[in-house]
């Protein structure tokens, strides 16, 4: 039955090419946009090495700052002396790591100026964080306690400094001080902000330590929180909110209340994307939802127009299959299995553009280190959309032609 | 004539419908590219207030990269100024807030107008001449504003306006930040400081106090090598052993700018050029299938002596009504949002990106138009009357 179905399908998809091509062109270039869209969305939030337990790891990047008596107010990360304080003895917590923003090195060799992304961190965001090591080791808590000059390094800085050797046991130069590489691991791209760098240090291994003495609860640090499992994610920003209404302040002067807690990467980026609003990461996904469904709205009503159009081609078909007793049913069913197997040729077709978009992304270095590629998860989605794309578009054309009457079909009239 | 092609518009209202939504949504999307390109263009033709060629900044980091914002320099402000001004490429140096200088990200704000929020940060006496702001009303700060016992404040041109209209800034107070008691003195004609993509500037500067801050701004003698850059460093470096140095060129920051707002912007074009396409070509198909439908009444009509051009004409006719219906919708939903404020667009953007929607769209319809119209009338009564 199937094979007859997908013969007739051939035949029709032939029959026609201008249409066929036309068809083929829609159904492909909206899955491709949509593959590529997902693409992006999952290498900004899937869960990829380093970031593998994204579903119980929470972020503290930034609070919000007032004061009772003015209407200003600051946005920023928190300083290492206040998650010292207030953070790392959350008591639901399994592990808090400390990290600092990114700030950038630059090295002169030669006359050509290196710039590397440096951050500096503590040695829990290398157990919270997990990266595959391609030379030696991360640095302990222990070497951070101890303020040990080490670093760990990405793959491209070794390139630049090291060539194609062994970097490990090595040192590099940064501002004056001289660090020795106990790792090497892979490029992180530059949008998954929190692993993110060139070069990882310990916190303390700069000789001033005047990011420990609390005068501010702002600074550039960030706190990165697993949770023992998904259901302690919400006692944890309960907790955090119970601390902050005890927070002593350094300056109360300037600010004397702290809103903001720790989110899901995905809240984080809501906040970002709509400034400050109280929009949560389950209502960016609702709005990339009616976006995704917005912008299939236009090729299904393309496609709808063209297929509902087509189908008097094949009145004297219709007429014939429905004089010998084929029911509605019948051919509603048969019409649906024909638009979802164009639907699929189509879909494969995005899907090998999809592929070709991401490798051209990739290549035009938009984000540091982005490389962009269709997993299992992008594939299963794309054969979702496409299933979906084909039923939506063919069940009103299938249906406008199950009701056309025997009469009219057989003479080829246009009943509007 | 009109009145008959309603009609048979009407007929037909279901499969009309379809190409009426499909021409709304791509008017919809249209206007919605079209907008935020002519926005952004309208933005870069604007002057920028400032130049940012031959313009360095020079971060000092007081706590090595801990305390990228804030805090001392290791060192004074004269002895890095003294340094600085050492090299004889360097024409002039102020140093800043990293709040206030050009491409600084974050927000800082303490107000808003005009549902824009107001930011603010403190510069130095001689930062106008370093950036090369214009100052068009009053003054700039100068060594006499440190004797002042109320905070003498320097607003942009578009900032004025919105706050005081007409009249005249100077000596007034700004009534919308609260536990502020400055005073306007002077007005530079704007201050974009994300760059030529941005909004009108709505920035108020305030005059840095003596103290040390670490980011620095350097005028330098336009061809300066990028051994510069490396001379600066060793000289700063060697004055502080083991504090860091930072120097970025600000058109470097610039060209990070452009690329964060047209790279969204490239893409969102790409996606709709590929849509008005897609809508292109199944809007033909359709039309020639529709008129492929019609031979028998296109015959007959050139049989009683219908003319080639009349029946062009009418199928013409009859896909521009139903453009028409669906470009009114579009219209009369977008007109709703800068009644509801959901747009902050000037007018002029606003309504030409309506005009240039809609000439697109209809463009679009008689290009789609013009094959299956030429089909239908070459259509011969004699054979067209003799399948019937």
């Amino acid at each position: 039955m199937l094979k007859n179905y997908m013969k007739m399908a051939l035949k029709v998809l032939l029959r026609r090419k201008l249409f066929t091509c036309i068809s083929l062109f829609t159904i492909s270039f909206t899955l491709m946009v949509l593959m590529v869209a997902a693409s992006l969305f999952d290498h900004l939030f899937g869960s990829f090495p380093p970031e593998t337990r994204s579903d119980r790891t929470l972020l503290l990047s930034s609070m919000k700052g007032e004061h009772d008596e003015s209407t200003g107010y600051r946005l920023q990360g928190p300083s290492y002396a206040f998650l010292e304080r207030y953070v790392y003895p959350l008591a639901h917590a399994e592990k808090v790591a400390v990290y600092s923003a990114t700030a950038t090195a630059t090295t002169f060799r030669g006359g050509e100026k290196i710039e590397s992304q440096l951050k500096c961190t503590d040695g829990a965001f290398w157990e919270i964080l997990e990266f595959d090591f391609l030379e030696g080791r991360p640095y302990s808590e222990q070497e951070v306690e101890e303020g040990r000059r080490v670093a760990v390094i990405n793959e491209a800085t070794r390139r630049v400094f090291f060539g194609e050797e062994k970097a490990v046991g090595r040192y590099i130069d940064l501002k004056d001080l001289s660090f020795r590489i106990v790792g090497v691991v892979p490029d992180v791209p530059a949008f998954r902000l929190v692993p993110f760098a060139d070069i990882w240090v310990p916190h303390s291994a700069f000789e001033s330590d005047a990011y420990r003495r609390y005068d501010s609860v702002f600074g550039h640090f960030q706190a990165l929180i697993l949770a023992p499992g998904a259901a302690a994610v919400p006692l944890i920003q309960e907790e955090f909110a119970d601390v902050l209404t005890r927070v002593e302040y350094p300056n109360p002067g300037e600010i004397n209340r702290l809103s903001g807690g720790p989110t899901t990467l995905l809240d984080m980026v809501a906040n970002i994307v709509f400034t400050l609003g109280t929009v949560t990461g389950r209502g960016l996904m609702v709005l990339v939802g009616v976006l995704t469904l917005l912008f299939m709205l236009l090729p299904v009503v393309s496609l709808v127009n063209i297929n509902t159009t087509r189908i008097l081609e094949r009145a004297s078909e219709i007429g014939v299959r429905k004089a010998f007793g084929g029911s509605s049913l019948t051919l509603v069913g048969q019409f649906l299995a024909e638009n979802v197997i164009l639907t699929l040729l189509g879909g494969a077709l995005g899907l090998a553009l999809a592929w070709l978009v991401l490798q051209m992304l990739g290549a035009a270095a938009i984000v540091q280190y982005a490389e962009f590629q269709l997993n299992h998860r992008i594939f299963l989605y794309g054969l979702t959309m496409t299933l979906l794309f084909g039923l939506v578009s063919g069940v009103w054309p299938a249906w406008k032609m199950s009701r056309l009457h025997v009469v009219d079909a057989f003479r080829r009239r246009k009943q509007q | 004539m009109i009145r008959h092609l309603c009609k048979i518009v009407w007929n037909r209202k279901r499969a009309n419908a379809l190409t009426a939504l499909q021409i709304f949504i791509s008017f919809v999307l249209l206007f919605v590219t079209l907008s935020l390109a002519l926005d952004k263009a309208g933005n870069y033709r604007r002057p920028l207030g400032y130049s940012y060629e031959d313009r360095w900044v020079v971060v000092f980091h007081p706590d090595r990269m801990m305390e990228p914002e804030g805090g001392a320099a290791p060192v004074s402000r004269e002895q890095v100024y003294l340094a600085l001004r050492g090299f004889d490429w360097v024409e002039s140096v102020s140093h800043a807030e990293y709040m206030a200088l050009p491409f600084a990200f974050g927000l800082q704000a303490q107000f808003m107008v005009d549902g824009r929020f107001v930011s603010n940060g403190a510069v130095s006496d001689e930062f106008h001449h370093t950036l090369g702001l214009e100052v068009v009303n009053g003054r700039w700060f100068g060594e006499e504003d440190a004797a002042l016992d109320w905070e003498p404040v320097v607003i942009t041109r578009p900032l004025a306006e919105a706050l005081f209209g007409g009249e005249d800034p100077l000596g007034r107070r700004i009534e919308e930040w609260q536990g502020f008691h400055g005073r306007i003195v002077g007005v530079v004609s704007d201050y974009r400081r994300s760059g030529e993509l941005a909004d009108p500037g709505f920035f108020v500067f305030e005059r840095l106090e003596a103290e040390a801050r670490s980011h620095f701004l350097v005028r330098v003698r336009p061809g300066t090598p990028l051994e510069a850059q490396e001379a600066i460093d060793r000289r700063l470096r060697a004055m502080a052993p083991g504090h860091g140095v930072e120097i970025t060129p600000l058109a470097e920051h610039r060209a990070a700018a452009f690329k964060l707002t047209l790279v969204p912007l490239f893409a969102l074009g790409v996606v709709s050029a590929l849509v008005l396409g897609m809508v292109a070509l199944s809007l033909s198909g359709v039309l020639w299938q529709r008129a492929m439908l019609r031979v028998e009444e296109i015959g007959l009509r050139r049989a009683l002596g219908g003319s080639a051009v009349g029946i062009f004409g009418q199928l013409t006719g009859e896909i521009l009504l139903v453009a028409s219906v669906g470009v009114l919708a579009a219209v009369v939903l977008i007109v709703q949002l800068p009644l509801l404020d959901l747009l902050d667009y000037g007018a002029g953007v606003f309504i030409l990106s309506l005009a240039l929607a809609a000439l697109v769209v209809y463009g679009l319809v008689v290009v789609c138009s013009l094959y299956p119209g030429r089909l239908a009338c070459r259509v011969r009564p004699a054979e067209a009357l003799h399948s019937e």
